[in-house]
């Protein structure tokens, strides 16, 4: 047995303590998720993490809470330099971590939740005396849950108040929030982050919250510190900055790339037309609220914004992957029924984000993928229903070489391609014939920078080629190089739409946090 | 999708193949035989395409919902053969009446083997055909593997699952005509001693690959068969048959995980 000493220069074990990654460095393979950044948390304050998509945030946290350990960099609490090197270790020094999605267990009661949230409990619990402990904790929070009701049976609202409890009730002292709002309605995420600001106020705690929305920064944060791109990007007291500061620090400055060749104007006919379109997500709730679009021949459309506001769901119900609940989809003025026989007339295609999951079927072969769209006409089908495995070869070949597919083969099965390689064989079965409409969602995740240029050249050449192109993306920097039109999605509606020349980085930025 | 019902499609097609024998009592031996052959694979096709609907329309999961509609089967199966198809003539054993001897699928001249393997060859054949030569097989394999997939190309999922489990069952169904025509002559609890769930065993290892199945079928049916021989000849009791399916299963399930895993058998870079 090792004896416990306490560290005489430990912090106090009770009340908010301070926090500072220091030069913290985090590469996955070949991306630098995290490089040099510095955040510094006082004792006692409300703190924002601000960023884009894929800029670090949820990496440095995790780098903090001993999920991740960092190439670089260190983590000091309460001013003494601390090795985390596992979430227990984070726990034993007193921070926590509130995610985006909830971590209780439903079919359990509050009381269950929390006592079984503890590290030391015993063989047999005593429920008597545990709620009595509960009862006395719940006496000194300012706002409470109902401790026998199932957490099933709770409001979202409730359930993020009962996920904080939690982590007051394990005596965190340093509180990381994930996103916690993006679940709540706005006069909850009002209640809950209130009463967590109030706490801070009173020395009790003190929180770093990740988040997108401008509006809570300013309602509730007194400092923010902004990443962009897995570098600091700049941080400051909130009441010094305005919105427009802290979207140029999210969005860097204004350096456009060099735009793909882009030839000829958009014509006059509309290829693609979306009334007033319902959709759900896959929980039934409402995640497309009565969009309306347009996009004309030779046009690219961009749709930027924070993933999560309902653009998977768009793109699933044009693609035809998703029932609309209601609303009209229609290619070149008729109808659009999600059929094989529309998708043909009307030339439809796709490059949805994750292609191995959205577009391929990863058992089968790479030339039987590159057929998904025409393997029941000539040449791949003689009659239309006898295969010739032969075009089918002859046909992958060809694309292979286009695309410059990397594979053993085209018997391959396409799953033990590469990502980028089932991209640019996605790409190729996609856009290689005839395109009149397509509809793009982060066609370039994930990929390196040569990909991505080729990837876009190709995009912008099925434009100049007269296709109707719907580009999804959280990419800023993709979306300004490609698009002709530019439009913000926010909470599942089109909240903003210009043509490219007179749309700003600064009020895009600004409409994305819904400001 | 995964269909472990083949057990309920064979029983009730073997029991539709017999009450249809019942119907024609004065036809020809061949209208007999087809007939019985469409009413099982009937029988079998609604079935399995039962819970391929509950799979489409409700969302339920196909794996568990045909294996619980084999109890229901077997229940249908017994309510009928101990009530309104019985024969007043079976007492110990409730059975439907005998088809006759002259409705019966008989063996290959020259060997002791009932007609029942030509079935077999023949249907392993015509589903590899369908499923890897047919644009209807390409669309099933594609909504199979992928819905998501299927659906962006513009698929009919719908009626590619039903039309699946619809074939799957009927060859199930087919399965208990053969068996009630060739072997018991009548439809009772001798048809319900799993060779649906053997089916199961003899899809897997065949790694769903139709042609394989032949192989690995008379393989597995002549491990089964050796069992009394075993018992004979070498007083080894009936479960060694047991035993060795179990091996043969564990084997193939070992390798499955294991490949690709064990840097000794990695293949060397040519």
């Amino acid at each position: 047995m090792v004896m416990f000493v306490p560290d005489p220069a430990a912090p106090p074990a009770t009340g908010a303590v301070s926090l500072e990654a220091l030069g913290m460095g985090k590469q996955f393979g070949a991306l630098k998720a995290l490089d040099d950044v510095t955040l510094k948390v006082e004792a006692g304050s409300f703190h924002a993490l601000l960023g884009e998509n894929g800029a670090g945030k949820s990496t440095l946290v995790k780098c903090i809470m001993g999920y991740y350990t960092p190439d670089q960099g260190q983590v000091m609490v309460g001013n003494h330099e601390q090795p985390i090197s596992s979430p227990r270790m984070a726990h034993n020094l007193g921070l926590g971590m509130v995610y985006q999605h909830f971590t209780l267990v439903p079919d359990m009661t509050v009381a269950e939740n929390l006592v079984l949230a503890r590290t030391d409990l015993p063989a047999v619990i005593d429920w008597k005396a545990e709620h009595a402990g509960l009862e006395a904790f719940f006496a000194t929070m300012p706002f409470r849950v109902p401790l026998d009701r199932k957490v099933s049976a709770l409001a979202a609202g409730e359930k993020q108040k009962t996920e904080i409890l939690k982590q007051l009730y394990l005596k965190r002292r340093f509180l990381i929030l994930d996103e916690p709002t993006s679940v709540l309605t706005p006069a909850e995420a009002d209640e809950v982050l209130g009463l967590l600001r109030d706490m801070t106020k009173a020395g009790q705690l003190t929180v770093l919250t990740i988040t997108h929305k401008f509006r809570e920064v300013f309602a509730f944060a007194d400092n923010v510190t902004v990443l962009r791109r897995g570098k600091f990007a700049g941080s400051g007291k909130v009441a010094d900055l305005t919105a427009d500061d802290m979207a140029k620090m999210m969005m860097g400055e204004q350096k456009l790339p060099d735009p793909a060749p882009r030839t000829g104007v958009p014509g006059e006919a509309t290829r693609l037309a979306i009334q007033t379109l319902n959709v759900s997500d896959d929980a039934g709730n409402p995640a497309v609220k009565g969009i309306s679009l347009q996009v004309r021949a030779g046009e690219i459309l961009g749709i930027a914004g924070v993933s999560g506001n309902g653009q998977r769901e768009l793109v699933e119900a044009i693609a035809g992957q998703r029932d609309i609940k209601d609303g009209a989809i229609s290619l070149h003025g008729q109808s659009f029924d999600g059929s094989r026989k529309a998708m043909k007339q009307h030339k439809l295609s796709c490059l949805p984000e994750e292609p191995l999951r959205n577009a391929c079927v990863a058992k089968m072969s790479v030339a039987e993928n590159l057929a998904f769209r025409r393997f029941d006409e000539e040449p791949f089908a003689a009659g239309g229903w006898w295969l010739k495995p032969g075009a089918f070869k002859e046909a992958a070949r060809q694309i292979i070489a286009r695309y410059r597919v990397k594979t053993p083969g085209p018997e391959a099965a396409i799953g033990q391609l590469s990502g980028g390689n089932v991209q640019r064989a996605v790409l190729g079965r996609e856009i290689g014939g005839e395109v009149n409409v397509l509809v793009a969602a982060n066609p370039c995740f994930g990929l390196d920078f040569a990909a991505v240029a080729d990837i876009h050249g190709q995009i912008m050449a099925a434009r100049n080629r007269g296709a109707a192109v719907l580009l999804v993306s959280e990419d800023l920097d993709e979306l300004f190089e490609l698009s002709d039109r530019i439009a913000v999605m926010f909470s599942g509606r089109i909240v903003y739409e210009d043509a490219i020349g007179n749309a700003d980085l600064t009020v895009i930025g600004r409409h994305m946090a819904g400001h | 999708m995964v269909v472990i019902g083949g057990e309920g499609a064979l029983v009730l097609g073997g029991l539709a193949a017999s009450a249809i024998a019942m119907t024609m009592p004065s036809a020809a031996p061949l209208v007999v035989q087809i007939a019985m052959a469409v009413a099982a694979m009937i029988a079998g096709a609604a079935w399995i395409a039962l819970a391929g609907g509950l799979r489409h329309w409700r969302g339920v999961n196909e794996t568990i919902s045909s294996l619980l509609l084999v109890y229901i089967a077997i229940a249908v199966f017994n309510h009928l053969v101990e009530g309104l198809l019985r024969d007043p003539a079976s007492l110990n054993k409730p059975s439907t009446p005998n088809i006759g001897d002259a409705n019966m699928l008989g063996t290959i001249p020259g060997t002791d083997i009932h007609w029942g393997l030509a079935y077999g060859i023949i249907a392993c054949v015509l589903a590899y055909i369908l499923i890897y030569r047919t644009t209807f097989g390409f669309g099933m394999r594609v909504a199979g593997g992928n819905v998501k997939a299927a659906r962006m190309v513009g698929l009919p999922v719908g009626r590619l699952v039903l039309v699946a489990c619809g074939l799957a069952g009927a060859s199930a169904g087919l399965a208990g005509m053969v068996e009630v025509a060739a072997v018991h002559g009548k439809a009772n609890a001798s048809l319900i001693v799993g060779y649906g769930y053997t089916g199961i065993l003899v899809a897997f290892l065949a790694r769903h690959n139709p042609l394989a199945i032949i192989p690995v079928a008379i393989q597995l049916g002549g491990i089964g068969a050796s069992g009394g021989l075993l018992q004979r000849r070498l007083g080894l009791p009936d479960a060694t048959v047991l035993v060795l399916q179990g091996l043969i299963f564990i084997a193939i399930l070992t390798s499955e995980v294991l490949y690709g895993r064990l840097p000794w058998l990695k293949r060397r870079p040519a």
